[in-house]
């Protein structure tokens, strides 16, 4: 899991440390900055050799900006050319990001983004095979590039300046000198780094899209709309299917639900051709000879918990992912109930999540004596900057929480923060 | 530490914050305690619109009235103190001495010296520690305004030689009559409008140089400079 972040200069956070749970919740007024962590997050995460693609970014759910919004804007700004991001998931795995646009113009909204040390390691190792033959240094040189052999193997493939210079000092290298082996400590080249944390996107669910009305990204195996919800369920084993529908009664009148992999239910008359969702719902109440609606009829509170569901309990998802606003489309008690269940599935299927909602209701379901689970809140300090703060309980309250307390109604009645001063 | 302010209205707790922010408190821990966030639209149904504006506007002023109910209820105090949130915590009680006649307390008569000033500030706090029948005690700070707040904010504006701003008999209108509250006039909220004037106060060198202009204010933040001293 990924215990700590420190970000620095991204957006409107310009610096704030966090310390992360299992399932983390972030409330704070509009605008406060939530989605911004989501996306410092969601930014270190599209680190792939060195290098952000900007497709990755939008893929994943990140508004991407010209650099200089992407940093921080604000006027006593000391590091204004680089966003930091320093990853800690366990005490011996840390990851320090220090990331530049890589493009001769410096605010090209189109720059991909490149993490600083490769630039200098590259430009100092340009000028070290220049000059080695006068400084004659070749144990300085090989250290040089025992660390940039790897990154430049891992990028010489694309068409880009950089994928050309790490080809051409590659060959360049391997006529002159034995290559030393790749070091295989590296984080971001291991499969740990690989599985968990490369993966995560931030899914921000959209009906029309949960419907199969609308396409949506291109990410696997769910898109973060809530595209393809069918395919995935439709390629669940057994197992995943019966927990699914153990929660059936979260929505009263569902009865079951279908996969028409073969579309015929659509020739049948059970939709328009405007859908491209093959998942159909059964409702209990109805004739069973005439209850089956599908995805662009059915109420779209069940495709919105639905989704939740799949997502925890399917192999396929990422290990780690956030959610953007958890509350849309569903009602109160819902949200409550949800909330407890997706912290115990998380824990069940090892899965660590962000989420951030304006709905009070899912504070009450979260259960804040549990240490994997958290809730923080976001302000903006006097000087606009995003600040995080856990919300923590007093230890000796345990047995103590009646309901005059519950965390919805300090929430709104302005116990804790979290909403606006203005009005 | 988490800071709530009770305080006649909003303008108040603007004021105080910024006061606050010079001890380095950070805004997220500054809780502005709102009664009226207890109730809903429904619950206030029937008031018409300019009833509705007028409201709001005497929120941002307020009175003794909503202090006083907030100390008899205790309500926001037991919402605020005993909740289950790990924070310590200290509350601000604001009043101006202006209307205190109303509520039995017996003004000074014509006040001129700071123990004059400070006699005044006891009785108010006597009184506000009697209607919470004596709870709290060691967890409240005072922030008692002589004549209004508005003499606290005129301190910024005082200029060298100026006697406290206490002794000014309407200070909200010598306010008003100053040129920086014209440059703010275009903000609808009254309590924008005392945000800003009052911004200086979260400057240490600003508010250490205002507090020589009035008493009242020098024995609030010397309160609440050893309050946060003690705690931290």
């Amino acid at each position: 899991m990924l215990q700590e972040i420190t970000i620095k200069n991204f957006k409107s956070i310009a610096e704030d440390t966090i310390e992360l749970g299992r399932v983390n919740v972030f409330i704070g007024e509009n605008g406060c900055g939530k989605s911004n962590i989501l996306e410092a997050v969601g930014f270190a995460s599209a680190l792939e050799n060195g290098k952000i693609e900007l497709e990755t970014l939008v893929e994943k759910g990140i508004r991407v900006a010209k650099p200089s919004l992407m940093r921080g804007s604000f006027s006593k700004n000391k590091n204004k050319d680089k966003i930091e991001i320093s990853l800690s998931f366990s005490k011996d795995k840390k990851l320090d990001l220090h990331l530049i646009p890589n493009s001769e113009d410096k605010d090209d909204i189109y720059a991909n983004w490149i993490e600083e040390e490769l630039v200098t390691s590259i430009q100092k190792l340009t000028s070290f095979y220049q000059n080695i033959k006068a400084i004659g240094d070749e144990k300085e040189f090989l250290e040089v590039l025992k660390n940039v052999i790897p990154i430049l193997e891992k990028n010489n493939q694309g068409n880009d300046k950089l994928s050309k210079e790490s080809s051409e000092m590659l060959s360049a290298f391997k006529g002159i000198l034995p290559l030393p082996n790749a070091p295989d400590d590296s984080l971001y080249f291991s499969d740990y780094f690989q599985s968990f944390f490369s993966h995560f996107v931030i899914y921000s669910l959209s009906t029309p899209i949960l419907r199969g009305l609308l396409d949506d990204s291109n990410i696997d195996p769910v898109g973060i709309y809530g595209g393809n919800l069918d395919v995935l369920i439709a390629n669940f084993d057994k197992e995943e299917r019966k927990e699914l529908l153990e929660y059936n009664y979260l929505i009263d009148w569902l009865d079951s639900f279908v996969v028409d992999t073969n579309d015929i239910l659509k020739l049948k008359g059970y939709k328009l051709n405007r859908s491209q969702s093959t998942l159909y719902f059964t409702d209990k109440y109805m004739m069973k000879k005439n209850n089956i609606f599908s995805s662009e009829n059915a109420n779209e509170g069940i495709l919105h918990v639905l989704f939740y569901l799949a997502l925890m309990i399917s192999k396929r998802t990422p290990k780690f992912f956030a959610i953007d606003n958890i509350e849309s489309s569903l009602n109160p008690h819902l949200c409550r109930h949800l909330m407890t269940e997706l912290c115990k599935l998380a824990k069940k299927h090892d899965k660590q999540l962000l989420i951030t909602t304006h709905n009070p209701a899912i504070l009450d379901g979260l259960n804040l004596f549990d240490e994997e689970v958290r809730l923080f809140v976001v302000s903006r300090n006097k000087t606009g900057h995003t600040k995080t703060r856990r919300v923590k309980l007093k230890p000796d309250v345990q047995n103590k929480m009646g309901e005059k307390y519950k965390l919805s109604e300090l929430w709104t009645r302005g116990y804790l923060g979290a909403i606006s001063e203005n009005f | 530490m988490e800071i709530g302010i009770v305080a006649e209205g909003h303008a108040d707790q603007f004021v105080i914050r910024n006061i606050l922010y010079s001890f380095d408190i950070e805004k997220d821990n500054i809780r502005f305690l709102r009664p009226e966030l207890a109730s809903d639209e429904t619950e206030i149904n029937g008031k018409k619109q300019k009833e509705r504006d007028n409201e709001d506007n005497a929120r941002d002023f307020g009175s003794w009235t909503n202090v006083k109910n907030d100390c008899e209820s205790k309500f926001p105090f037991r919402h605020f103190f005993e909740n289950p949130l790990e924070e310590e915590r200290i509350m601000i009680i604001q009043l101006d001495t202006d209307t205190c006649s109303q509520y039995d307390v017996q003004e000074v008569f014509n006040p001129k010296t700071f123990a004059d000033f400070q006699e005044m500030r006891n009785r108010v706090i006597q009184k506000v520690d009697e209607w919470l029948g004596n709870d709290y005690i060691g967890k409240l700070l005072y922030a008692i305004c002589i004549r209004q707040m508005d003499a606290w904010v005129l301190t910024l504006y005082a200029t060298q030689n100026e006697k406290d701003t206490g002794l000014i008999a309407m200070p909200k209108n010598e306010l008003n009559s100053l040129k920086a509250y014209k440059s703010v006039k275009s903000y609808r909220q009254i309590r924008k409008r005392y945000e800003i004037l009052s911004g200086d106060f979260s400057n240490k060198k600003k508010l250490k140089k205002a507090i020589e202009y009035n008493q009242s204010l020098k024995d609030f933040v010397e309160s609440v400079a050893i309050t946060t001293a003690t705690t931290s």
